[in-house]
């Protein structure tokens, strides 16, 4: 709830080079994880083999074991270092997609952005720079942190910050109904959720998926492709073609894709990030339920989610599913004929989904054609606001939370609203909004509350 | 006379004051303007509901009273949010509430070392700036090592029934006058609050069969962690509502109604509006809920839950005359409000000991709150921290994910209260760690290291607590076998081998369908903890990464007005609030994460000055 806030707790990670088109760039991590992320990206052990204060040439890997980028790593273990806390450096080339990537898969092993000078406040506090040092420290992060409200104001101001300001009064509306109706349930508060409630819900995840959409591409440089479907469907084998080698593992017994698999690839001179997803079956058992979930978060993350279906036994898509940008693709094209992709592509349209092609993992046909001619489709719109890389972080924050309202109708009206305050206290951080505030004062405006 | 603590007052923060100190040893005084109004409740006769239900359940694994006075005087008792989520599920009861004054006077006077004083303390006294005492206004002087002001609405206590106003703290009871001149003196800015209460109607002129009536739960939730005996006859409420007439007739007397002649200055609670404000705020309700609550089983006083006026009479017995089924009503006792004297609660530490005079507590209404609630939960832990300031012990602070009461403190401490406060579960950041259900499981093992429990107590506790462990082990050790499946109706969706644990977790499994024989109370707790481990666990990962901040101290003498870099608004807030570590300033309203950071640096400053260590030259390392 109070993930704005910052704890020297947290491993933070940042680019210390100036951005832009530099050869080089250099990114920092210092803190406790440190050890273990630079073991992860670079499959080495850090105590183990790993002198400290060596430059080494190391290849960075994805979660998935592929390479990122040929990188010198250089270690400085704690307390001797510029912080005082174990420090990694990565030495990688300067391309955005490449520094992009190196500090995604940094967050996702636990790190977080840094603030402005704060590496230099940890350095200062353990003790590695003596008070005068320290004074200027200090000058520079309250002038830091003008710049940055200005820039931030810059970036919060016109377009995005009312789209921002709009989805959280209506999310604010909803939330204002729920917590009257906890907080005061002997009193006429109303019940819950209503279909009202889920419309504002769901017109307000339509809107964050818009601007997730249109930040993406400039943001990262890649676009995002999410492989869906049933189990067995064939989309490992469909990543495997594309990946040009075995890796993933494919297995005749659907449901072998627990963990969502991740691929880079470039295709006529366009960055792509391919992700293949968990098959979907509703009698899914726990594991294999978390793994679906996963999937979703990433069909619903994407520039678009490839549902490819089976021609002999077509599986659809359906609930919350839809709400990702889905375009359905039938694979298995080696089994079947022209007439029967036909029929499909008339049924997609039927229930309002749009049709991306016919491909055979198998032999490779078709699949060249699919991923160009979808870029085409991946409008990037002309106001596309540019978001910092921490709005981003906030307004996928608060889609994930609020489709997993959507996606919890049997949960108890608690648990709803907690999430939906989760997704209300990312975006109201975005505009420096005290969301609680405003939902008090919410409450006793619309209700009438009292003894 | 002489005592080690000294109570000013013998409401609900002062009785858990008073008793929490006694429990520890300590000698204390309790004085109250009436004896026979120990305990009493100045408005609705009920303890419990959302989020402060789950205080009076801490106030039990405390060792408090409060829990125990109500399960054994309860007349109606209500389980709410049963299905609505394990943070907010709580519970209510109506109080017979002669008899729960009775009770709990009984207890106090059962301990030997508590002294009622029935008697007004008209000040502090202060030797060579040091607190020595108090003041009575018959008894004289009474020195002590530690005072407890829970004075409630009493300081400078003014009530208002239209145009009549008399002084008070209540009606039936005089004010304190003195007692604000004495804080003033030692350098405490007081603000002014108000609050009101309903008329009070006589059960036999009411036409009871005209109205729907609302039983009570069964089985009664109960409050305590321990069995207590009840075996009052349980009652039933009944509802009933105002109508156009009505508001008509209050909108026509607005004009003679204190609040909107703006002779009350005091800020008033919003979530408890008088029938005149929901008449004004809300126009367009056409009728606002009443439910008729008797005060007990052998008074024929009846509250009706809902009108809080101070019209003037005549007005008041007008406009009941237009509800259905008080057509004929007589009214026993006029509504009216109160308007008293508080100190702004940033002006306390965490302890609840006020800064500028060390020795002297507040706790209670004093802290500009309302409800028993939280006025006992205050009580416990001032009795409590005065006991340990004389002994030269660390207080005793509960954290925000520990306690409502920790919530209810650090607000008050940390951002200060613009209107009465009250809980809401919305105030807990951590809310499902936060439960009922679990206040014991949280919260016996400091009630244990603090003194608060009695051995027998103690030893129930942790029989409870082994329960729960042993049942969690037994969930996550048994498998489910093809038979179980079979029974459950989860053949094909489980796989046979799954832990109990995770056939739980299925929405439809409760932990009925997997053993027999499990004490109500310890399935519940469990169940909860497995059903919403996902939501639990988000809330533990979050306390874990916020503990940095509460476990950085800042030093005792920060020059806030000197540091550059801040800005003046936040350098007034910290210099007002004068937070104790730096997640208390992070909680600051108005403190963003880079003055929070400005701060860790200046506070760093000053620490390294103060142990002048050599500090090595800065070294860059990077190559
Ligand atoms: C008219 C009215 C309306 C209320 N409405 C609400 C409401 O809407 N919602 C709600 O939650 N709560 C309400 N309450 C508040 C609720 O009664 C209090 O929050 C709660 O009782 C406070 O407990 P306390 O222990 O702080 O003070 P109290 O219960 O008020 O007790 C104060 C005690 O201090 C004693 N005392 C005071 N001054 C002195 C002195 N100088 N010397 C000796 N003894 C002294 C008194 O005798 C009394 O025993 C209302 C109270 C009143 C009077």
């Amino acid at each position: 709830m109070r993930s704005n806030i910052e704890s020297f707790a947290d491993t933070i990670v940042s680019v210390v080079t100036a951005r832009g088109a530099a050869p080089v760039a250099v990114l920092r991590l210092s803190g406790s994880l440190a050890q273990t992320i630079v073991r992860e990206m670079t499959g080495m052990g850090f105590e183990a083999e790993m002198p400290t204060h060596k430059m080494l040439r190391r290849a960075i890997l994805n979660g998935e074991g592929r390479v990122l980028d040929d990188a010198l790593v250089v270690l400085m273990r704690a307390p001797n270092s510029f912080t005082g806390e174990d420090v990694v450096e990565f030495h990688i080339h300067g391309s955005e997609p490449v520094v992009h990537q190196v500090l995604e898969r940094s967050c996702a092993l636990g790190a977080r952005q840094a603030g402005p000078g704060e590496f230099s406040l940890r350095a200062v506090l353990n003790g590695r720079m003596n008070v005068a040092q320290a004074e200027a420290i200090a000058d520079l992060i309250s002038a830091g942190s003008t710049s940055q409200a200005l820039s931030a104001a810059a970036n919060v101001r016109g377009a995005l910050s009312k789209r921002i300001g709009d989805l959280l009064a209506r999310l604010e509306s909803v939330l204002i109904d729920w917590r009257a109706a906890l907080d005061f349930p002997d009193y006429p508060t109303g019940d819950g959720a209503t279909e009202a409630h889920w419309q504002v819900l769901s017109d307000v995840a339509d809107v964050l998926s818009a601007l997730l959409a249109a930040g993406r591409p400039a943001l990262s440089g890649a676009f995002r492709v999410a492989l869906c479907g049933a189990p067995n469907v064939g989309k490992s084998t469909l990543l495997n073609r594309l990946a040009g080698s075995e890796r993933v593992l494919v297995d005749a017994i659907p449901g072998t894709t627990r963990d969502p698999v991740e691929i880079t690839l470039e295709i006529a001179g366009t960055l792509f990030s391919v992700w293949d997803t968990a098959g979907i079956r509703d009698d899914a058992e726990a594991l294999e339920s978390r793994g679906i979930e996963m999937s979703l978060a990433r069909a619903l993350e994407s520039d678009v989610a490839f549902w490819i279906i089976d021609p002999q036994e077509p599986i659809w898509p359906d609930g919350i599913w839809k709400q990702a940008p889905l375009a359905v693709v039938m694979g298995k094209a080696d089994l079947a004929d022209l007439e029967c992709a036909e029929r499909l592509k008339k049924c997609a349209y039927e229930r309002g989904l749009s049709w991306a092609g016919v491909i055979s993992g198998l032999n490779g046909d078709g699949i060249d054609e699919l991923m160009t001619s979808s870029m085409d489709q991946l409008r990037i719109c002309d106001d596309t606001p540019h978001l910092r890389r921490r709005h981003f972080g906030l307004i996928k924050h608060a889609h994930v939370h609020v489709l997993q309202v959507l996606a919890s109708e049997s949960l108890p009206l608690d648990m709803m609203a907690r999430d939906l305050e989760e997704a209300l206290h990312a975006l109201g951080s975005i505009l420096g909004r005290d969301v609680e505030m405003s939902i008090f004062e919410g409450i006793f405006s619309e209700f009438c509350i009292g003894k | 006379m002489q005592a080690d603590v000294i109570v000013v007052g013998g409401g609900h923060a002062g009785c858990e004051a008073a008793y929490a100190a006694a429990r520890l040893g300590a000698k204390v005084a309790m004085f109250t303007l009436r004896r026979d109004r120990i305990a009493h409740m100045s408005c609705n006769p009920a303890i419990g509901g959302v989020a402060k239900g789950h205080v009076v359940r801490e106030i039990d694994a405390l060792g408090g009273l409060m829990a125990r006075a109500i399960d054994a005087t309860g007349i109606q008792f209500r389980r709410l949010n049963a299905s609505r989520g394990p943070a907010v599920r709580s519970s209510r009861a109506q109080a017979d509430s002669s008899r729960y004054r009775q009770f709990v006077r009984e207890e106090i006077e059962s301990c030997t070392n508590i002294t009622i004083v029935e008697d007004e303390v008209l000040a502090l006294l202060v030797e060579n700036g040091r607190l020595v005492g108090v003041r009575g206004a018959s008894v004289g002087s009474v020195f002590a090592g530690a005072v407890i002001l829970t004075t409630g609405t009493f300081l400078s206590g003014k009530c208002f029934v239209g145009d009549e106003t008399f002084e008070g703290g209540r009606v039936g009871d005089a004010a304190a006058k003195g007692l604000s001149t004495s804080l003033r003196e030692i350098g405490l800015t007081l603000g002014r609050f108000k609050t009101g209460t309903t008329p009070r109607l006589d059960t036999a002129s009411i036409h009871w069969d005209a109205l729907e009536p609302q039983s009570g739960d069964i089985p009664r939730p109960c409050f305590s962690f321990d069995p207590v005996r009840n075996d009052l006859p349980q009652i039933q409420c009944f509802l009933t509502y105002t109508n156009e007439k009505t508001d008509a007739i209050v909108r026509e007397n607005l004009d003679r109604s204190p609040l909107y002649r703006g002779i009350i200055e005091g800020t008033g609670p919003r979530y408890c509006p008088s029938l005149e404000d929901k008449v004004v705020r809300f126009a367009d309700r056409k009728r606002h809920q009443i439910f008729l609550e008797p005060e007990g089983l052998d008074t024929e006083r009846v509250y009706p839950n809902g009108i809080s006026t101070s019209l003037p009479k005549d007005v008041q017995d007008r406009f009941l005359h237009s509800i259905v089924g008080l057509e004929d009503v007589r009214i026993l006792e006029y509504g009216y409000a109160v308007e008293y004297d508080y100190a702004p609660p940033t002006q306390l530490l965490p302890s609840l000991m006020t800064k500028v005079l060390p020795g002297l507590f507040l706790a209670g209404q004093i802290n500009g709150t309302s409800g028993y609630e939280e006025a006992a939960g205050q009580g416990l832990m001032a009795g409590l921290n005065a006991v340990r300031w004389m002994a030269g012990d660390s207080p005793a602070i509960l954290g925000r994910h520990e306690a409502y009461i920790g919530v209810l403190i650090d607000d008050l401490v940390t951002k200060g209260v613009d209107e009465p406060y009250r809980l809401f579960t919305s105030r807990a950041e951590y809310r499902l760690i936060l439960r009922e259900s679990n206040a014991e499981e949280r919260l016996w093992r400091h009630a244990m290291a603090w003194g608060l429990l009695p051995e027998d107590r103690i030893a129930r506790a942790s029989m409870r607590d082994t329960a729960r462990v042993e049942l969690k082990d037994r969930l996550s050790m048994q498998r489910a076998d093809p038979a179980m499946l079979a029974r459950l109706g989860l053949t094909g969706r489980m796989v046979p081998g799954s832990t109990l644990e995770s056939l739980l977790r299925r929405p439809e499994i409760t932990l009925g369908h997997l053993f027999d024989g499990i004490d109500d109370e310890i399935a519940l707790v469990v169940e909860e903890s497995v059903k919403y481990a996902g939501y639990i666990e988000r809330e533990a990962r979050e306390i874990v990464r916020m503990s940095e901040l509460d476990n950085y101290r800042l030093p005792d003498a920060l020059d806030y007005l000197a540091m550059n870099g801040l800005s003046n608004e936040v350098r007034s807030k910290l210099l007002a609030v004068q937070p104790i570590t730096l997640g208390q300033a992070s909680r600051i309203p108005g403190v963003t994460p880079t003055s929070l950071a400005l701060l860790r640096v200046l506070a760093h400053r000053v620490v390294s000055r103060e142990t002048s260590e050599g500090i090595p030259e800065l070294k860059e390392c990077s190559t």
